[in-house]
């Protein structure tokens, strides 16, 4: 083998190695974020239309909507901002709630739907850049 | 000295597989197949043959509607590194830097 052979395929390898860290690293989709961001919204509708029975059929369209990882890098994810994503979810949660409970108190109607509505914006606020800053922590 | 190369990882369509494969846990078989952009059959292919060499293992995965990854074997990933090196020890020496 030659010089330039040799550094040919190191380039090459370099360049696949950059291939893979990339989709690894990658921030979720947007598609994917607002399924999971309309998830609630949807979770509201049902809810304030009392049927309750679609949350199943919900929850089984946004997971076959829902894009599935290609690449899983190695080494763990960072503690932090793992802990930072569960917790959006959880602030969601309460936003939900305290929405909810703003909306009724103001005898207003749907307030499972303002509450969703409510929650989906924290999720895409929130969500997402905590889960890029989460992915961008994986590179090497 | 410069070790010897391995001749099996010296070709352009394995070198692509283990380079794509070496930062990762695992990979789906249509990330390899869209990052080298070949066919499924091409690919399938040379995973056999790798894998036959066992220098990668395919599996189903649960977690992903039983679709097809693919990961390099301990056995693998130190063959990868030896031949890195020794590409390394090639261009270096070429600089008069090598040993």
């Amino acid at each position: 083998m030659d010089i330039h052979e040799a550094r040919s395929a190191l380039a090459e390898s370099q360049h696949r190695q950059q291939q893979t860290i990339a989709a690894g690293t990658a921030p979720g989709s947007w598609r994917a974020w607002l399924i999971g961001a309309g998830a609630f919204v949807a979770y509201g509708v049902a809810l304030d239309l009392d049927m309750v029975w679609l949350v199943g059929l919900l929850v089984v369209a946004v997971v076959a909507a829902g894009g599935r990882t290609l690449v899983k890098l190695r080494g763990k994810p960072s503690p932090g901002w793992t802990a930072a994503l569960v917790a959006t979810f959880v602030i969601a949660l309460l936003v939900d709630v305290a929405v909810q409970f703003a909306v009724r108190g103001a005898d207003l109607p749907a307030p499972n739907t303002f509450g969703g509505l409510a929650a989906a914006l924290t999720v895409i606020l929130l969500g997402r850049p905590i889960h890029a800053r989460l992915a961008a922590a994986r590179r090497p | 000295m410069v070790p010897p190369l391995d001749e099996f990882v010296h070709t352009p369509a394995r070198l692509s597989i283990l380079s794509l494969l070496a930062p990762a846990e695992w990979v789906a078989f249509s990330f390899l197949r869209d990052a080298i952009a070949t066919t499924d059959s091409a690919l399938s292919k040379q995973l056999k043959t790798l894998e036959e060499a066992g220098y990668v293992k395919s599996f189903k995965d649960r977690s992903a509607r039983r679709s097809t990854s693919v990961r390099l074997t301990e056995q693998g990933r130190t063959a990868f590194e030896d031949y890195l090196n020794a590409l390394e020890q090639l261009v270096a020496r070429s600089r008069g830097t090598g040993t």
